[in-house]
């Protein structure tokens, strides 16, 4: 047997998730780092309005899962790896398969240096950031080297404890909230509000790839705008919620100037003389949500260069993990740098390649025309997926699976 | 239907016959936790705990030199005492060292009290006159700079140097813990001034219209004896016995004072702009938030005549608004409470009686807050009531055209207060006991 992938014989292979296991992925995924990173910008922006923001945020981000679901749709539900080639051509599409896997690698790069400086902020302050991003990195590597149905599991076990810590801090911290820091509402209008959005809208793109690329693993792809509506309104809610929180809490001239702000709001939770200190909470799922975070994106960077190189997957796993940790370290020497890319280079960034880039692919398909049946080789994304039931035509319906090449699943 | 055949089923990573590799790597990871766990027990970011020093509180002056002095309380875990430090043995140490900056004043401590300093645990921050005269905002930003610090420390300003509080028993063994725990209580509004968190000074420092405020923390005279009555809120005796880092008693072999919490320090900005007194500072704080659980005297004539009564809740609420070029203030609070104690000719609590009171209640509450807003706007030239943020919240267009000139407007400005008082109940009496020749015929007994 392989190490890397016999089918019906690993612990897991690409495998199936349900639509509900895809949203709390997406929902841990986005929230993981923007509930730590974004009341600053758009407070920074629009001021006491800046809650707004991440509600604005809400339409681009559907239009975004609207475009990429629209995309899959019309390529069989396959994932973007396997209809750009198609869409675009073998080298342009193969160009472009390697610009979605740097994204990925860039974004799990990134979040890996998160847990360095949150870890080290909370509780290890003299322990070498890189013992981090080191272990980040390795389990990481595991879970991704598991398959997406691991990371199901792994949502379901922990967002419900990260989105419960995340509801406790604002609702323990209710009396000591002035509301009146909200006020005036709207007095310089929508434009502060709408340019604080970018920074929200950039991020929550994520969520919009994230559900791309899992579409040929969606038990229900058919419903996967419907899937994707539900995780923009939840993401927006507890943005939103966060963001009045923290305003109320610090006011927004604090807010703006803090580098993570929502620590400094857990930190004055206390609940009776003794329940105190509570910010650990948030650590134990907080971390394993970024561990899951940094582990998806390294998941779908490997695959997009499985995908480019037609190998198997699997054997990527770990030297995209390790590169990502590595790219992280050399990209952000500091937490400035973290913070200015974040606030300043990745909207720019995520817009191009989540929205600007998808609609440049509508328009191109929609001159190409719809896409003959020969062009999904005969086979829709459901069917790549291995040990999927494809309930998208076939009403639940178990059907055999496909052979696949080496073991794994054709991706190209 | 089809039975399902073994080959479709969806395999999962944690059904079956585990693999070698897998089970090899389990295990190698549940040593690996095993060990983790029996070694780092008692760890801190690879300290251990009893070779830190936990402080407690934090006592910061300004040097003639222009240096800081930071004084702490810490948890006296397993350190012997440096040269800076006294009253080792006991459960809580004392230690004192000078920097350019609070940060170095802070790692100076290191050398001092030869172990690490940790100030995540630290739950009060004096600070002294002179310093707080000079300003506040970078001290503060450092300390919040400081992955460590905990916004919900509480801050408080001491008139002369902080760390003479000291001297007091203030942190003296176990009562530290109790003062502290007493300061906590006075959040709930017990005092004649809320106890402010840091959080509080920064959130008014970084808003427009309001001026930061808080408590006095000062030193009343030594009492006669142990347990002395005190018309203040919040003064501890000092007990004897406990070992602490006090050094015990005062200059000359006289007992040291008490630390008490009254009044209240204003702020200009980031700069202590002067202190308060009790009927003022209480009168600000009717006007700043809801108070609770709050004692309060009513004097109605000379020496100990007046009434007791313990307010259960307050609301204020304030409006602002130019009216012929000046500006108008309405200030309003409602205040609920209990009658605790009569002393006056008041013989039932009648209908009439308590209307009495109601009426003696709002207009001492009126003279509260009136004295305080004239010191603070006429005296001091601030605004730690926030007139000028209710203002910006409001009527944004109005404050946009006033705000350079505040909060020099205010001493104009027409003020009108409204107190609404209620007397909910009268506790267990309903009458008060007069001398039987005092008594109305046919009053009863």
């Amino acid at each position: 047997m392989s190490m890397f992938g016999t089918p019906g014989q690993t612990p897991t292979t690409g495998g199936t998730i349900s639509n509900g296991q895809a949203a709390l992925i997406a929902i841990g995924a986005v929230l993981a780092i923007t509930i730590f990173v974004l009341p600053g910008p758009p407070v920074a922006e629009a001021g006491n309005d800046g809650y707004w923001s991440p509600m604005l945020a809400t339409i681009p981000s559907v239009v975004q899962i609207a475009v990429f679901v629209w995309l899959g749709k019309r390529y069989d539900w396959q994932s973007p790896y396997q209809y750009l080639p198609k869409l675009l051509g073998r080298w342009l599409g193969g160009l472009v398969k390697l610009l979605y896997a740097f994204l990925f690698l860039f974004i799990a790069a990134s979040v890996s240096q998160e847990i360095a400086k949150v870890v080290g902020a909370i509780s290890m302050p003299m322990t070498p950031p890189q013992a981090f991003v080191i272990l980040t990195v390795l389990a990481a590597a595991y879970v991704a080297w598991l398959g997406i149905e691991a990371f199901g599991r792994l949502a379901q076990l922990i967002l419900p404890l990260l989105l419960g810590v995340l509801l406790f801090i604002p609702v323990s911290l209710i009396p000591q909230l002035d509301l009146g820091y909200l006020l005036p509402i709207l007095y310089e209008g929508w434009l502060p509000p709408l340019r604080g959005a970018l920074a929200p809208i950039a991020m929550r793109g994520e969520a919009a790839l994230l559900l791309a690329f899992m579409l040929p693993h969606l038990r229900v792809p058919r419903k996967a705008l419907r899937t994707g509506v539900l995780v923009t309104c939840v993401i927006a809610l507890f943005l939103a919620l966060n963001a009045v929180t923290l305003i109320s809490l610090l006011s927004p001239g604090e807010v703006a100037r803090l580098s993570m702000p929502v620590l400094a709001a857990a930190r004055l939770v206390r609940l009776t003389r003794g329940i105190e200190h509570i910010e650990f909470l948030i650590l134990g799922p907080w971390t394993i949500a970024l561990v899951l975070k940094v582990g998806l994106f390294v998941y779908f960077a490997t695959v997009g260069v499985a995908a480019v190189a037609r190998s198997q997957w699997r054997p990527y796993v770990l030297p995209t993990a390790v590169l990502a940790g590595a790219l992280g370290s050399w990209m952000y020497p500091n937490s400035q740098t973290l913070a200015y890319v974040i606030g300043e280079v990745w909207p720019a960034y995520s817009i191009t390649m989540i929205l600007l880039l998808p609609l440049l692919l509508v328009a191109v398909s929609l001159v190409r025309g719809r896409p003959a049946k020969g062009d999904s080789d005969g086979s829709s994304g459901r069917d790549r997926a291995p040990g999927g039931r494809d309930t998208a035509k076939g009403g639940g319906r178990l059907r055999r699976r496909r052979p696949e090449r080496n073991g794994q699943e054709a991706w190209s | 239907m089809r039975r399902q055949s073994r080959q479709d089923r969806p395999r999962s990573g944690v059904r079956g016959r585990q693999s070698l590799p897998r089970r090899i790597l389990g295990i190698g990871l549940a040593a690996v936790l095993a060990l983790v766990t029996v070694t780092t027990a008692g760890c801190w970011d690879r300290t251990e705990i009893d070779e830190q020093l936990h402080i407690l509180s934090g006592f910061l002056d300004l040097e003639p030199d222009g240096s800081l002095r930071l004084t702490t309380e810490v948890l006296a875990l397993g350190i012997g005492g440096g040269e800076g430090g006294k009253g080792g043995g006991g459960t809580h140490a004392v230690f004192s060292t000078r920097g350019r900056s609070m940060q170095e004043a802070l790692w100076n401590m290191t050398w001092v009290a030869e172990a690490v300093p940790n100030v995540s645990h630290m739950a009060l921050l004096v600070v002294g006159e002179d310093l707080a005269r000079e300003g506040l905002r970078d001290i503060l930003d450092s300390m919040v700079q400081n992955y460590q610090v905990r916004r919900s420390l509480l801050l408080a300003v001491a008139p002369g140097k902080a760390s003479d509080l000291l001297a007091t028993g203030l942190t003296a063994s176990r009562h530290s813990e109790q003062y502290i725990g007493m300061l906590r209580n006075a959040q709930g509004g017990a005092g004649e001034v809320t106890m402010l968190q840091l959080n509080d000074f920064l959130r008014a420092l970084s808003t427009d219209g309001v001026d930061p405020l808080a408590a006095q923390l000062t030193i009343l005279p030594a009492p006669p004896v142990e347990h002395v009555e005190e018309h203040t809120q919040g003064s501890v005796p000092r007990m004897e016995g406990g070992g602490g880092g006090s050094e015990g008693g005062g200059p000359g072999g006289a007992p040291p004072g008490l630390a008490s919490l009254r009044g209240a320090a204003i702020f200009s900005g980031d700069r202590l702009a002067g202190f308060a007194e009790s009927h003022e500072a209480m009168g600000l704080t009717w006007l700043r938030t809801p108070v609770r659980n709050h004692l309060l005297w009513v004097p109605t004539g000379p020496g100990r005549q007046g009434f007791t009564v313990r307010v259960s809740a307050s609301a204020p609420s304030h409006k602002v608004h130019e009216v012929d070029g000046r500006l108008h203030i309405e200030c309003r609070v409602v205040v609920e409470c209990d009658v605790n104690e009569l002393a006056m000719p008041a013989e039932m609590f009648t209908p009439q009686d308590i209307a009495q009171l109601v009426t003696l209640l709002a207009a001492h509450i009126e003279g509260q807050i009136r004295s305080g807003v004239a010191y603070a706007s006429e005296v001091l030239g601030a605004d730690p009531v926030g007139f000028g943020r209710h203002l910006s919240r409001h009527d944004p267009q109005l404050w946009s055209r006033l705000r350079d000139r505040w909060p020099e407007l205010l001493r104009d400005a027409d003020y009108r207060v409204e107190v609404e008082a209620e007397i909910i109940t009268t506790g267990m009496l309903l009458r008060k006991q007069l001398p039987p020749a005092t008594r109305a015929p046919g009053t009863g007994p």
